[in-house]
């Protein structure tokens, strides 16, 4: 056998190991994967926000008129200084290290961190949240604008500090 | 052959020897980190836009795996050219999807070794997998001289 063929021979034997024992992990893996994902909008946002903590717009209603909490606003700087939320503070994943000691102040003073979603699928929001945990803050919250999973009344609080229009 | 042959062959060994030691454990190491978060492994696949929903998950499932069995055999030196053959092929790939990631400005982290606390995606990372691609195609073409024999003869 030409050592070409002698070589694709063996890759074709190594992927098909791989393939059998991806198979055979994942079927008694507790955390094996469906063979079919559902990647919908919504399923997605559902995975970043399976292990991180909601707020309700209620409750960050009551927060805000105590003042104990302070919005992180994950959005890109240039759209966040066109208006900025009351009561918040711009932090994209990217600047946590800039902004790490403001954070740690800020919580160290019993303020609730709340990041701020971003849209549907709350993307930076949930990157922020992993940053953060990354570099060992576990307590705050993840606030989906508007759609909160409250049942009650939210829209007061779909915008933080923003009258209802 | 003379002495000065010998000892570029010995240094060509040497070179060929830390190449496919160090891939291979970066294959390793890499695979594993992967199957350890499969979830997130598939998230960061997702986010790439380059697959159908469809084969994202069975991406996630089996890529972690090869990355693990190829980077095995490259380290116990067994089957190497085609575990090269393979690991090659597969940083070809990566470099084709960092580099159309780039391109279209998409914002999202590599998932190279892990789902979080990794950077995002930038002309760094293609340098760094061309660097890794390079030490295939070396191990692909010359893993026989590795010995420190003398070439195959035509």
């Amino acid at each position: 056998m030409g050592k070409t063929k002698k070589n694709a021979f063996q890759a074709a034997l190594l992927i098909l190991g791989s393939i059998l024992a991806a198979t055979a992990f994942n079927a008694v893996s507790p955390s094996g994967l469906p063979w079919l994902g559902d990647w919908s909008p919504g399923a997605v946002a559902g995975l970043y926000l399976e292990d991180l903590d909601e707020i309700t717009a209620d409750r960050v209603l009551v927060l805000e008129r105590e003042g104990l909490l302070v919005f992180l606003d994950p959005q890109d700087p240039m759209f966040y200084s066109e208006d900025p939320p009351p009561g918040s503070i711009n932090v994209t994943p990217r600047n946590v290290p800039a902004m790490i000691d403001e954070i740690r102040v800020l919580a160290g003073a019993g303020l609730k961190l709340v990041i701020l979603c971003d849209g549907g699928r709350c993307t930076r929001g949930m990157e922020l949240a992993r940053v953060l945990e990354s570099r060992g803050f576990r307590d705050f919250k993840i606030f989906r604008n508007g759609e909160s999973r409250s049942s009650e009344k939210t829209d007061g609080a779909s915008v933080p500090g923003k009258e209802n229009s | 052959m003379n002495r000065a042959r010998r000892v570029r062959e010995k240094w060509f060994a040497a070179v060929l020897l830390v190449s496919r030691l160090f891939l291979g454990g970066v294959f390793l190491f890499s695979g594993v980190t992967k199957i350890l978060e499969p979830g997130g492994f598939a998230l960061s696949i997702y986010h790439y836009q380059l697959l159908p929903d469809l084969l994202v998950n069975p991406a996630a499932i089996i890529l972690p795996w090869v990355e693990v069995v190829c980077g095995m055999a490259l380290i116990l030196r067994w089957w190497v050219g085609g575990a090269s053959l393979v690991v090659t092929g597969l940083l070809l790939v990566f470099l084709m999807a960092l580099a159309i990631t780039l391109v279209r400005g998409l914002d999202i982290s590599c998932g190279c070794f892990s789902s979080t606390g990794e950077g995002k995606i930038s002309w760094w990372y293609l340098l760094r997998d061309f660097s890794l691609f390079a030490m295939g195609i070396l191990i692909l073409l010359f893993h026989d001289r590795e010995t420190g024999g003398p070439p195959a003869e035509a």
